[in-house]
């Protein structure tokens, strides 16, 4: 398996190398990348248990001085929209709501025209299902 | 359909699968084309609310909205955002699987790194995006934190270039999908093909370009077709980001037609854009949905 890696090496038994120029080249760069990729997910969870007071210190990227987990338990059962003060709860037992029964109808229609295009490939029948 | 006709043995040939295909025909025939075309028809009126048959005025909502700038700018936004979105999703998210293809470690780690943004909501990840290209919050701020006084990075307030600020969010969202779709092609890559080609020493790079990348065609389409609709509907990114501005320098299309349907209540002007999206798709999609499958048949 590993030998891929090894493609312009000379061949022989010997053992795997980690810090080849093209295995630092490889993990430097996807290290680089993800960075990029966790940085938003970062800059949520470090502001999320920050005080208010701290955010408008006004630096996204530091690290929370005083770790607090009031925000998030004030935005899953205080926090008011509109007339609602339920916080996130009430939207998530409604998005549960929606996506049981859209499951349960997208799969089983779905099934059905699976049956029935994969039995009777009628004219036009790749305009259901183009690929 | 055309189904009976060409049958030798008639209407009962098949049926349980004819009678299992009625939903699916329904649906179509009712909700894709039949709204389509209720859309369609109300875009030549001047209909403003719902329930909104009014005069028809021919081809007027299609005048104003070509003589509107906002329209204008939202078409040459999304041309700038569609096409380098499309580029550099298929290069970042194919370079992304052939690295995470060449049998490394944590292989698992770096591959739900790169795609989970894409289960995240835009309008929260759009958030965290406006903040961190804040020149007063963000990397601009930190940057110049460490001494490099005269760091500017703040795209999203620069008419010039706020939707490539847009583009950075969208390109984090998309690649790591693309990457998916790219790494599940190249682990259909026969093993064979790298072998055959370590024998005739072609150098690796090589062999991605001129025999694997031509090997994955059909994952690219599909890629390409998922991109380029997700593209048409980019929507919410703008709004959690920029909310069109500065001025109108980030509106996109499907901005435009929710704005004038919901807000300005004008309906017949908001289904003429979203007639002219339609359309625009369509150009795009028929010659190449002609290319590819028109020659072939299957069994």
């Amino acid at each position: 398996m590993a030998d891929l890696t090894a493609a312009s090496e000379p061949r022989g038994p010997k053992p795997r190398r980690s810090l080849s120029p093209t295995n630092i080249m490889l993990y430097g760069t996807l290290l680089l990348v993800s960075v990029y990729y966790l940085l938003p997910l970062y800059v949520m969870i470090v502001t999320s248990l920050k005080g208010m007071p701290e955010i408008r210190l006004g630096n996204v990227f530091s690290p929370p001085v005083e770790v607090t987990f009031e925000p998030w338990v004030k935005a899953w059962a205080e926090a008011c929209t509109g007339i609602n003060c339920e916080g996130l709860s009430r939207g998530f037992w409604n998005s549960v709501a929606i996506l049981i029964p859209s499951v349960f109808v997208s799969i089983s229609v779905a099934s059905v025209s699976g049956y029935a295009l994969a039995n009777w490939r009628f004219k036009g029948s790749e305009t259901f299902l183009p690929s | 359909m055309a189904d009976t006709a060409r049958k030798p043995n008639g209407l009962t040939r098949n049926l349980t699968a004819k009678i299992a295909s009625v939903p699916m025909i329904a649906t179509a025939l009712v909700i894709f084309i039949g709204c389509t075309a209720w859309t369609i028809y109300h875009s030549f009126t001047r209909s403003r609310l719902l329930p909104a048959p009014d005069k028809w005025v021919g081809l007027d909502q299609y005048e104003r909205l070509w003589n509107t700038r906002r329209w204008l700018v939202s078409i040459e936004n999304l041309a700038i955002y569609g096409i380098c979105s499309l580029i550099l999703s298929l290069v970042i998210g194919f370079t992304l699987a052939a690295l995470l293809d060449r049998k490394i470690r944590g292989e698992n780690v770096f591959r739900t790194i790169f795609l989970y943004p894409f289960a995240l909501s835009f309008i929260v990840t759009g958030l965290a995006w406006q903040w961190i290209l804040n020149p007063d919050f963000g990397i601009q701020s930190v940057v110049q934190g460490w001494g490099w006084e005269s760091f500017a990075f703040d795209p999203l307030n620069n008419r010039e270039i706020a939707i490539y600020g847009i583009l950075i969010a969208g390109i984090w969202q998309g690649s790591g999908f693309v990457m998916v779709l790219m790494l599940a092609g190249l682990r259909g890559i026969d093993e064979e093909i790298w072998k055959a080609a370590r024998v005739d020493g072609i150098p690796t790079w090589k062999t991605y370009i001129f025999v694997i990348i031509p090997m994955m065609r059909p994952v690219f389409v599909t890629a390409l077709v998922i991109i380029a609709s997700g593209i048409i509907k980019v929507y919410d990114l703008v709004v959690a980001q920029t909310s069109g501005g500065p001025g109108i320098a980030t509106e996109v299309p499907a901005k435009y037609v929710i704005e004038k349907m919901f807000q300005s209540q004008n309906l017949g002007q908001g289904f003429a854009a979203s007639t002219m999206m339609l359309l625009s798709v369509l150009v795009v999609l028929i010659p190449w949905a002609y290319l590819e499958f028109g020659g072939k048949r299957r069994g």
